[in-house]
């Protein structure tokens, strides 16, 4: 454990300048440029506020500072985690084919572009919690829970970038798990109360007990966790935190460990 | 560019016993291309293959010991595993069985450029390039200047390096790959890279990481490169090592096994043609590049190459001894008849055109068929093909004339290190105190 941890710790700089490639690479040739960071983001919550907020009208729950109301930071809240966790999760994918024509020219440790552009991400959700946090200063919801904030972060990073690792590895073998992801990904969007209140499906539990498993889906679990210590203002409780705990690190060590195991030979199959 | 400082690495062994890369029993088997299942659908499709055969042995157990501080060429022909064995010591590919222990840094120029991307400056490539090369940053801040004086960018290295010719883009690469600092340089046939100043320089460079002791490992099919620069070579041949040892003896072992390999396809091909024992074609078969000029009294009929033991040989080889055998057939006694040969290089230069002389000098022919040789103590023809051309003339008048109707193959039984057509038979002299005056 200590040893991998030294070896990516010496391959830093080389991590560094792979995100640092991503990052420069991406809004290259277009008109506004970095602007995109910050416009598409602003796009989809107000697609998304517009088709279920204010057409579907679904419930908001009053917040910790008990006004604030407004469907759209609400949603926000929950669309900055999961951009997040989507980034994250798959653009290692794309960075670990895109690194093929170098990996079978130089030798690095194949994680490098991976975690590289994991950390790319870190440049857009610094943008979008900037965004959260000025509109909750301008409402005035804030408390010391917002300190929860970064081990949350830590917590869905690993939780992420362990899922990352196993899906670029298995798409460097079968193309195809780029698609699947897709699809999956879709359903997992719908399968956790980023868009609609967790009470929607809670309040459920009477009529349909199976319904319960919907809690241990994990981004149920951070979307939640963020909202309480964002949106509501409280401490997430002990058994979320160990629970996103376990899970996060278990799939980190998984994902490291698979990796690993698998990207010996990475360099033939790219 | 041929004209290589050899001289210029007189301590090249300080420690010899040091090895900078061992190479243990390494076999390594590729699955060829076509077997592998990329997509989930091919995996689940319920065909049971048979292809379990299609398994390729680039490298079939290889032990060497390349010493630190030396260069060492790995010589072979395409297919021989070079390339793989250079891979597999690079750490881009592991190996099927075996070890291989390299103790230093590992700088591998297996392709100029190759991490490059288009839309960053040619200074964040550096850093990129640099970072993949394992060094850190301070290092990297160190080498700038040399890498960007070396590449001789200059004002351009602040632009994308997707506006670059593609002399700047290979300039950049080398640049770097052999100014940061490497302690094993790896190099496979990147060298011919830019025009001939960067050339020099890049073999300079080369000569001075040589001098300073970094370990360099090479491969290339220039094997006067091998000769010049590489202190050892390895010799791979199918996968298998044939022959470890000093650079030149390793070439001249490499030359004369293919010389002799393509001396006994030729044979082989004789035999199974239909005239044995001879390669001349019938006197209609004759082809030159011009029409056949001549009156007819004496036809050429064919050209032989004989060694210096009078074997018939399809190519002959620079420096031995020779003779051009040329069989004619006359329908009449002729008194003075002069023959000529021209040798003309595949570059179309007229090489060398010698005549069997005029007057008294000139042949008489008796009708039938006969021949004349043209002997040489030592070919000064350097390798390459030449077409001959065949003349058979008295004075104004021309009997028979087929211009390069032959195909002359010279091969070399050593390294050539000269360049030119011939080698010329001239000795050195130097006397080293001054002759005359103060």
């Amino acid at each position: 454990m200590t040893q991998s941890l030294r070896q990516v710790w010496q391959y830093r700089g080389l991590i560094g300048n792979f995100a640092n490639r991503e990052i420069k690479g991406k809004y290259k040739g277009s008109l506004l440029g970095g602007a995109w960071a910050l416009i598409n983001p602003l796009a989809t919550l107000a697609t998304y506020s517009l088709v279920f907020g204010f057409i579907l009208r679904f419930p908001t729950p009053t917040a910790g500072n008990g006004s604030l109301t407004s469907f759209p930071v609400y949603l926000f809240t929950a669309l900055v985690v999961w951009n997040f966790f989507y980034a994250v999760t798959t653009s290692g994918m794309g960075a670990l084919v895109g690194a093929g024509p170098l990996l079978r020219k130089i030798h690095f440790p194949p994680y490098a572009p991976v975690f590289g552009s994991a950390l790319a991400v870190l440049n857009q959700t610094a943008i979008e919690f900037g965004l959260l946090f000025v509109v909750y200063l301008v409402v005035l919801n804030l408390s010391w829970t917002i300190l929860m904030v970064p081990v949350l972060l830590l917590l869905l990073s690993a939780f992420a970038l362990g899922l990352g690792l196993l899906l670029s590895i298995a798409n460097a073998r079968f193309r195809d798990v780029n698609y699947i992801v897709t699809v999956v990904l879709g359903l997992l969007f719908y399968a956790s109360p980023i868009i609609y209140p967790i009470t929607l499906v809670t309040d459920m539990y009477a009529a349909h007990p199976w319904l319960q498993v919907y809690e241990y889906n994990p981004i149920t679990s951070f979307v939640e966790a963020f909202r309480d210590v964002l949106w509501h203002l409280r401490f997430p409780g002990l058994g979320r935190l160990a629970y996103l705990t376990v899970v996060s690190l278990g799939v980190l060590a998984l994902g490291w460990t698979v990796f690993q195991r698998k990207s010996a030979d990475v360099s033939e199959e790219l | 560019m041929s004209v290589f400082p050899t001289g210029a690495a007189p301590d090249v062994s300080p420690s010899p016993a040091v090895t900078a890369i061992a190479v243990r029993d390494v076999t390594k088997k590729f699955r060829l291309h076509n077997d592998k299942k990329t997509n989930v659908k091919e995996l689940f499709s319920a065909r049971q293959r048979i292809s379990r055969h299609d398994d390729f042995w680039a490298l079939k157990g290889v032990s060497l010991d390349i010493p630190a501080g030396r260069t060492f060429g790995l010589i072979g022909h395409n297919g021989s595993g070079k390339s793989t064995l250079l891979k597999l010591v690079a750490g881009i590919h592991r190996p099927t069985s075996g070890t291989i222990t390299s103790s230093g840094r590992v700088s591998a120029m297996l392709e100029l450029g190759a991490g490059f991307h288009p839309e960053m400056s040619g200074r964040d490539n550096i850093y990129l390039n640099g970072s993949i090369l394992g060094m850190t940053r301070r290092q990297i801040d160190a080498a700038m200047e040399e890498i960007i004086e070396f590449s001789g960018l200059g004002e351009f290295i602040d632009t994308p390096v997707k506006v670059y010719s593609s002399g700047m883009y290979v300039r950049l690469g080398f640049a770097i790959a052999v100014n940061l600092d490497p302690e094993i340089l790896i190099i496979d046939e990147v060298i011919a890279v830019g025009d001939e100043a960067f050339q020099r320089r890049c073999f300079d460079h080369l000569y001075e990481l040589r001098r300073k002791g970094v370990t360099i490992v090479l491969v290339t099919h220039s094997l006067s490169l091998v000769a010049d620069l590489c202190d050892e070579a390895a010799w791979l041949d199918g996968g298998t090592l044939r022959a470890v040892g000093p650079a030149r003896e390793i070439v001249d072992q490499y030359l004369s096994t293919v010389n002799e390999r393509e001396a006994a396809a030729d044979t082989a091909s004789a035999a199974s043609s239909s005239t044995p024992g001879t390669s001349t074609p019938p006197d209609d078969d004759i082809v030159g590049k011009t029409a056949r000029r001549g009156s007819g009294e004496v036809r050429v009929t064919g050209v032989r190459y004989l060694d210096a033991d009078g074997g018939e040989r399809k190519f002959l080889s620079t420096g031995r001894a020779c003779t051009v055998r040329i069989d004619y057939e006359a329908t009449s006694d002729l008194s003075d008849v002069t023959f000529g040969l021209a040798f003309v290089h595949e570059s179309g230069v007229q090489a060398a055109g010698p005549n069997s002389g005029y007057g008294p000098d000139a042949f008489p022919v008796p009708a039938g068929r006969g021949s004349v040789d043209y002997s040489l103590d030592t070919l000064p023809l350097q390798p390459g093909e030449y077409l001959l051309s065949v003349a058979a003339v008295d004075k104004g008048h021309m009997y028979d004339y087929v211009d390069r109707a032959f195909v002359l193959k010279v091969r070399a039984d050593d390294v050539v290190t000269e360049p030119g057509l011939v080698r010329m038979p001239g000795t050195w002299r130097h006397d080293p105190a001054p002759s005359a005056g103060l």
